[in-house]
This record gives C-alpha cells, structure tokens and sequence, in this order.
C-alpha cells in the first residue's frame, strides 16, 4: 500500500521536481449495495436501541406511569430522540453508528457533502415513510438500480457509499 | 499491579500530558460495544435455540430411557448457553488486545493505551474487562472516578496502569474524502492555498464529486478548472502541481473548508461572512 510520493522537500533540485500524487488509488467509493446496507441498519438498529435504553428508565417517575398520558409523553419523547440523533449523526458524521463502522457513508448526490439537517430529517422521515408504502419497493429499488438508490435516497438527493479497498 | 510512573510525559509517540479523551466520548464508545455485543448475542442466542431444537429432535427420533434424555437435554442446553456467553465476553479483551482498541473505540478515534508505554498484556485486558462489571453495570463508581481522575481514567484503568486517550488523528481520518489526510496536510504546507469562498466550492464540488468519486470523468471540465485551481496556491509552486493532484488536492479543500464552516462554533457570523465571500484565519479549527 505504498503512496508514491513523487515530491521530497529535502530534494537538491528543486527547479525540476513536479508535485504529484502518482498513487494506486487505495480505495474508491461506490455505491452500497442491499446487503450492506440492511447489515448497517441491524447494527445501527441495535447501537441506537442501547443509546436511548436509558430513557425508559424514565418511566419510574410517579406522574407518569406505564399507561395513559404518561406513556403517550414517553414514547413521544423517544422519537423526538429518535429523531434527533438520527438527523444529528447522519448530517454531521455522514451516517448513523452501524454505517460508519461498516465503511458506509450517506453523501450529497450534487457535490459529495453530507446532507443538511432538513434533508436527513425528510430522508429518514417522509422518505423512508414512501419507501415501506407499497410493499418496500422503496428499499427494493436499490436492488434494481444501477446506482443502488432506494425511494428516499431519491426524494432527498443522496446516496450511500462504501469504501472499497482495490486490489 | 503495575507502577504509575509516568516519568516522561511522551512515549511510543503519545503525549500522555495532551490528549485525555473527554468522557462523552467514552461513553458513546461504549454504546457502540454494547450493541455490536447485544447483536451478536443475539444472533448467537437464535443459532443456539436452532441448533438446541435439532438437538432435541434427533433425541425424540432416537428415542432412548428417560433419564438419559433429561440429563443429554440439560447438557445440550447448558453447552448451548456457555457457547454464547463466550462469544460475548471476550469481546473486548480480545480487541483490546490485538489492536488497544475494540471497534467502538476506532470509531471515534480511541485508544487504550499502558502508562509504561508497552503493549497492552492479557493481565492488564482482563482485569480491565473484570472491572469493567463495577464501572459500566453499576455507573456511578466508573463516573465518579472519570471525574474525580485527572486523566478520566475508571477504575479499571487505575487498577491495571492504562489510559484512554483520544487520537485527532484517527479520529478525523473519515473526514477525509478525495486524498488522505497525510497527504492533505503534506500538501497544505507546501501549497499554504488561499481559501476558496462558498459559491466556488459549490461550483468546483459540483464539478469535483462526480468526476473524481462517481467516476463520471469529465475531461474537459478538467481542463476548464484547472487555471483556476493554479490561481489559489503558492505562485512558485502553483505551476509545478500535476494536472490531477491539483485538482484532488482543492477538491479535498473544498470539502475541509465546508466542513470546518459547517461545524464552526459562530455558524451565525458565518452565515454572513460566506455571503461577502471573505474567510478568514480559520486555521484555529484545523
């Protein structure tokens, strides 16, 4: 794995030294496939799940209870963290917990940059709603299509991509 | 136990005065541990209940006395439940042990790191694991000794002479999108580049993303670019870059620089300045 650095600064002559970077590219990215990205969601499903765990500890608390209103405040504020994290990380880290680790990143399909906070949130929220309507197809797409987009990717201008080590 | 003696305060090429690693991030680390091992449990649990179903049918087929059927049953689960829990549990002594560091560690760029600057030993991974029942399950003596401990380490770490420490550099390594970030900084310094303003980072990512990263190459974009690019380096140096190192490197600097304005502390006094089109002195965040 060796970077052919073709530019030495201690180097005597100088006037003729080009700078380049002539490197066997390490990695490329490309498109996710189905496989990985259902892997991602287990594990971000599982990361997330112990993340907001201790929140149910908050039914202890005698005005709410396990039942009516207070169940109502509960579970709404379990999405309303839900949610939040969701949009936090993928706009600020590029995916959530389980996509990261897997080399998984969520891009701008126009200029690569991680997605703004209002496209995470219609992405996970309006465009994963869309993609479960008619029977998953949103998630089937990315089976089928060539740059591996499903329904919300679609809808909120973004793709998934993985880093891939080339031989 | 090992000795505390921290006589110099750089070994193996960490400073152990600098880089303590904030606690949050401990904790989040630890999340992520926690749900890679609850997922295998998981999974481990669904192998064994299929394989101990199996167990149970092929007992019922053969068919033999009574009593050897209970006792072969209450073997076949008690292995069943030892493979799992040993799946589990030496989760972390064995990545800790391999790399000092477990996978959710990496992920936010951590490392377990022995104050006299040797390789982690099985000793110290194990005990470390063993306490680590007492900090993490019971919380608040592992917080209480984050807290109270200058270096943030818990009990564990005291009892075995180790530290976690946050490494910039691992940490920031997914941040780096068209070149790596060795060579970005390699670059900067040579080039010492003038930072491009928004709109020009729009237009050249618009350009950059897919020709470099979607593979969509578009030559003749390229050769537009590249005058420009030349324009934002250091004169001397400015012409003697390779056509497509130049433009990998701005490319990469686009990206930093929208970056760094995204998570700047005064995203409100920036949204202003990006609109003159004037940054400047940023380099603090770098």
């Amino acid at each position: 794995m060796e970077m052919q650095q073709h530019f030495e600064p201690e180097s005597s002559n100088k006037d003729s030294e080009i700078i380049s970077l002539r490197r066997n590219k390490e990695y490329v990215y490309e498109p996710a496939g189905f496989l990985v990205r259902s892997g991602a969601s287990f594990l971000d499903g599982a990361i997330i799940g112990v993340m907001t765990f201790p929140l149910d500890f908050l039914s202890v608390i005698p005005g709410l209870g396990s039942s009516g209103v207070g169940l109502f405040i509960l579970t709404g504020l379990k999405w309303v963290v839900y949610f939040f994290l969701t949009v936090w990380f993928i706009s600020k880290k590029g995916g959530l917990p389980g996509k990261l680790m897997l080399g998984l990143k969520i891009v701008n399909v126009e200029n690569g940059l991680m997605l703004s906070p209002g496209k995470a949130f219609y992405r996970e929220t309006i465009g994963k709603f869309l993609s479960m309507l008619l029977l998953f197809s949103g998630y089937l797409m990315v089976i089928f299509r060539r740059d591996k987009r499903g329904l919300h990717d679609i809808m909120s201008k973004s793709q998934v991509l993985r880093k891939v080590k080339v031989d | 136990m090992r000795e505390e003696g921290i006589s110099s305060s750089i070994y193996s090429g960490f400073n152990l005065e600098q880089p303590k690693c904030p606690i949050h991030l401990r904790v989040f680390a630890y999340t992520v541990d926690l749900g890679m091992i609850m997922l295998r449990l998981y999974a481990g649990l669904l192998v064994a209940l299929i394989i101990y179903a199996l167990f149970v049918a092929v007992l019922a087929v053969l068919n033999p006395p009574a009593l050897i059927l209970k006792i072969l049953g209450v073997v076949g689960l008690v292995a069943c439940v030892l493979a799992v829990l040993s799946i589990s549990s030496h989760y972390f002594i064995t990545h800790e042990l391999k790399n000092g560091a477990t996978p959710g560690k990496k992920l936010v760029g951590l490392r377990v790191v022995s104050l006299d600057g040797a390789k982690l030993t099985f000793k110290q991974c194990l005990y470390r694991d063993l306490l680590r029942l007492v900090d993490a399950t019971l919380i608040v003596p592992g917080l209480l000794s984050m807290l109270l401990n200058k270096q943030n380490r818990r009990l564990g770490d005291l009892a075995t002479g180790t530290m976690v420490i946050y490494l910039e550099k691992d940490a920031k390594e997914s941040q780096y999108f068209y070149i790596k970030q060795q060579e970005y900084h390699l670059l900067t310094e040579k080039l010492e580049p003038k930072k491009p303003d928004l709109e020009m980072i729009n237009n050249f990512l618009r350009f950059a993303f897919p020709h470099f990263i979607k593979g969509v190459e578009n030559k003749v974009e390229a050769g537009k670019w590249i005058e420009t690019v030349r324009t934002y380096f250091k004169t001397e140096l400015g012409t003697k870059i390779d056509r497509e190192t130049a433009l990998l490197y701005f490319a990469e600097l686009c990206h930093q620089t929208k970056f760094e304005m995204k998570h700047s502390e005064t995203a409100g006094n920036l949204n202003s300045m990006e609109l003159k089109g004037e940054k400047n002195g940023d380099a603090a965040t770098l």
